[in-house]
């Protein structure tokens, strides 16, 4: 499927322009909310070369700085909507993450422009709501520093049609693509589908993405992780996702699995690997996946341009709430697998710690950790997770803590 | 035999308590409504935002009781099948993500059928003593 970008661009604009007026016709009905947060995490024993060597160390603690989500929606008339999502993560910089409109022509389909999360799986139109919600901690192919792909889109329709005890939901989603301009100038297609019944307490679906031809990173090497699906060492990639999820609510239980499979036809970009093998510190597996010869130099000649791989990752999670003292909690549990051979270590180079770290590119986290909620506006939660992964040639495991709070505001 | 008694009396007047703060809940909706009667999964999904309008297609705005408030939490358990904990949880992906905000909520019977009277489009739920002739009962099927 073929989109011309620069149509897609005018119609942003035209978007933008469209969402500025129904803000300003909307003021009546806007609804403003959102939530602070705040938290600490610790690293320890997390494994490193020294030579032939492995040597433990514990990472810096991190102690964010207060930050904040705030939200606007409004219904503009009974058929249209606006929604605004600002982020001021760090408590330094304000950035835009939502700013969409939507016109409903009947349930089946709805019609959404501007920059929106796409519906993919169960977690990435609802990261944002970190302080309500188990599952606090992303899935990994929606970690920010290996993003399976781009959390964002620009347009969408979506639909709801009843079928017999439930509701079958689509969702359609087209953008300008991954990073900077590819030579076929495609614009990708994400879908999602999904069966809830039992009045939402049960959910299956599948949900895909197509990059419809080449694309590159929206990162050059050097300049961190990427926010899209494609490593920044790449000329091109041609890539599309296919992943299957469930959920179900029974009583004071919540559990949900989900599997996804990411496959790259990529062509990775010589000097930009060069760059990456004299700078950022990868291991001999990596050195392998990139050269055509592993015992000769790193130049432009010996490496191997041809960067097909396959990520796959999965997850299971179960939570059970409970009230305690008049004060709800919930106990949860998760485990994520995740295996990416192509990636590497450093972030700075536009790596991933986590996967980045093992020998084969493969690791597994478990999670623990319990919410505490005195009231329905404040989160008090503490988790620990275990990486295991093979490293150095050995099976190594790290742990690490977390502490976050949270306060909801607004509503 | 005289604690047995005291027993007895004790569980009797318990019971009795117990039943007295249950409430039977009934959907409600202006006179002018042409249905009697909705199924739980079309009442579901007018109170989950899901759809606006009645089986007959007439439009309706759903009108909450206060959060935690026993007649909301008996209409959530019996008519909604969800607990309080998975309501919130709800409501937090709909706002978060920008799918929708939840219904008015008001404070008791009286402010429903204050609202019911004054905006015919209401649909909401009382305890059943609370219904009167202003008013349309709907029937759960």
């Amino acid at each position: 499927m073929q989109f011309n970008r620069h149509f897609l661009i005018r119609l942003g604009g035209f978007s933008l322009m469209y969402f500025v007026s129904c803000v300003a016709q909307a003021s009546e009905n806007l609804d403003i909310y959102g939530y602070f947060s705040w938290r600490v995490e610790k690293v320890f024993d997390e494994p490193s070369r020294e030579g032939s060597e492995t040597v433990r160390e514990d990472a810096p603690r991190e102690i964010s700085i207060p930050s904040f989500n705030l939200m606007m929606q409004s219904k503009v008339d009974e058929k249209t909507k606006v929604f605004v999502n600002l982020d001021g993560a760090g408590g330094e910089d304000l950035s835009v993450r939502n700013i969409w409109g939507e016109y409903k022509v009947n349930s089946l389909l709805n019609i959404r422009v501007g920059k929106t999360y796409r519906r993919f799986g169960l977690y990435n139109e609802i990261l944002d709501a970190v302080p309500t919600y188990i599952g606090i901690e992303p899935p990994e192919l929606f970690d920010s520093d290996h993003l399976i792909l781009s959390r964002e889109t620009m347009a969408l329709v979506h639909g709801l049609k009843a079928l017999g005890d439930g509701d079958l939901r689509y969702s359609l989603s087209v953008d300008n693509g991954e990073g900077g301009p590819s030579e076929d100038d495609t614009v990708p297609l994400g879908y999602d589908l999904r069966y809830e019944w039992g009045l939402g307490n049960y959910t299956v679906g599948m949900s895909g993405y197509m990059s419809n031809g080449e694309t590159t990173s929206d990162v050059s090497v050097g300049e961190g992780s990427p926010k899209t699906g494609v490593l920044p060492w790449m000329a091109a990639d041609d890539f599309s996702v296919l992943g299957f999820y469930g959920e179900a609510n029974i009583s004071n239980w919540i559990v949900q699995a989900a599997y996804w499979q990411a496959s790259h036809d990529a062509t990775r970009d010589p000097e930009s690997v060069v760059a990456v093998l004299e700078n950022a510190g990868v291991n001999e597996a990596q050195r392998r996946r990139f050269l055509l010869d592993d015992d000769g130099d790193a130049t432009v000649d010996n490496v191997d341009t041809n960067g097909d791989y396959d990520i796959t990752t999965w997850y299971f999670r179960a939570g059970y709430s409970f009230v305690w003292n008049g004060a709800d909690m919930q106990a949860y549990g998760q485990l994520d697998y995740y295996e990416n051979p192509e990636t590497i270590q450093s972030k700075t180079w536009g790596g991933d710690n986590e996967a980045g770290l093992a020998d084969d590119g493969k690791f597994t986290k478990s999670t623990a950790g319990l919410i505490y909620r005195p009231n329905p506006s404040l989160a008090v939660k503490l988790d620990f997770s275990s990486h295991s992964q093979k490293f150095n040639g050995e099976n190594e495991s790290y742990p690490e803590v977390r502490f976050d709070v949270s306060y909801v505001f607004g509503h | 035999m005289k604690i047995f008694k005291q027993s007895i009396a004790t569980l009797l007047l318990s019971m009795f308590c117990l039943s007295s703060t249950l409430a039977e809940v009934v959907v409600v909706v202006h006179s002018s409504i042409n249905i009697n009667s909705i199924s739980k999964s079309d009442l579901g999904r007018i109170f989950l935002g899901k759809s606006d309008q009645l089986p007959d297609g007439t439009k309706v705005k759903p009108l909450n009781q206060i959060f935690a408030s026993p007649i909301r939490t008996e209409f959530d358990r019996n008519l909604l099948g969800k607990s309080e904990g998975q309501m919130k949880n709800y409501w937090s992906r709909q706002m978060f993500s920008g799918e929708g905000t939840p219904p008015e909520e008001v404070n008791g019977d009286l402010d429903v059928l204050a609202k019911i009277a004054a905006d015919p489009t209401v649909i909401g739920y009382i305890d059943n003593s609370a219904a009167n002739d202003s008013l349309k009962v709907l029937s759960i099927k």
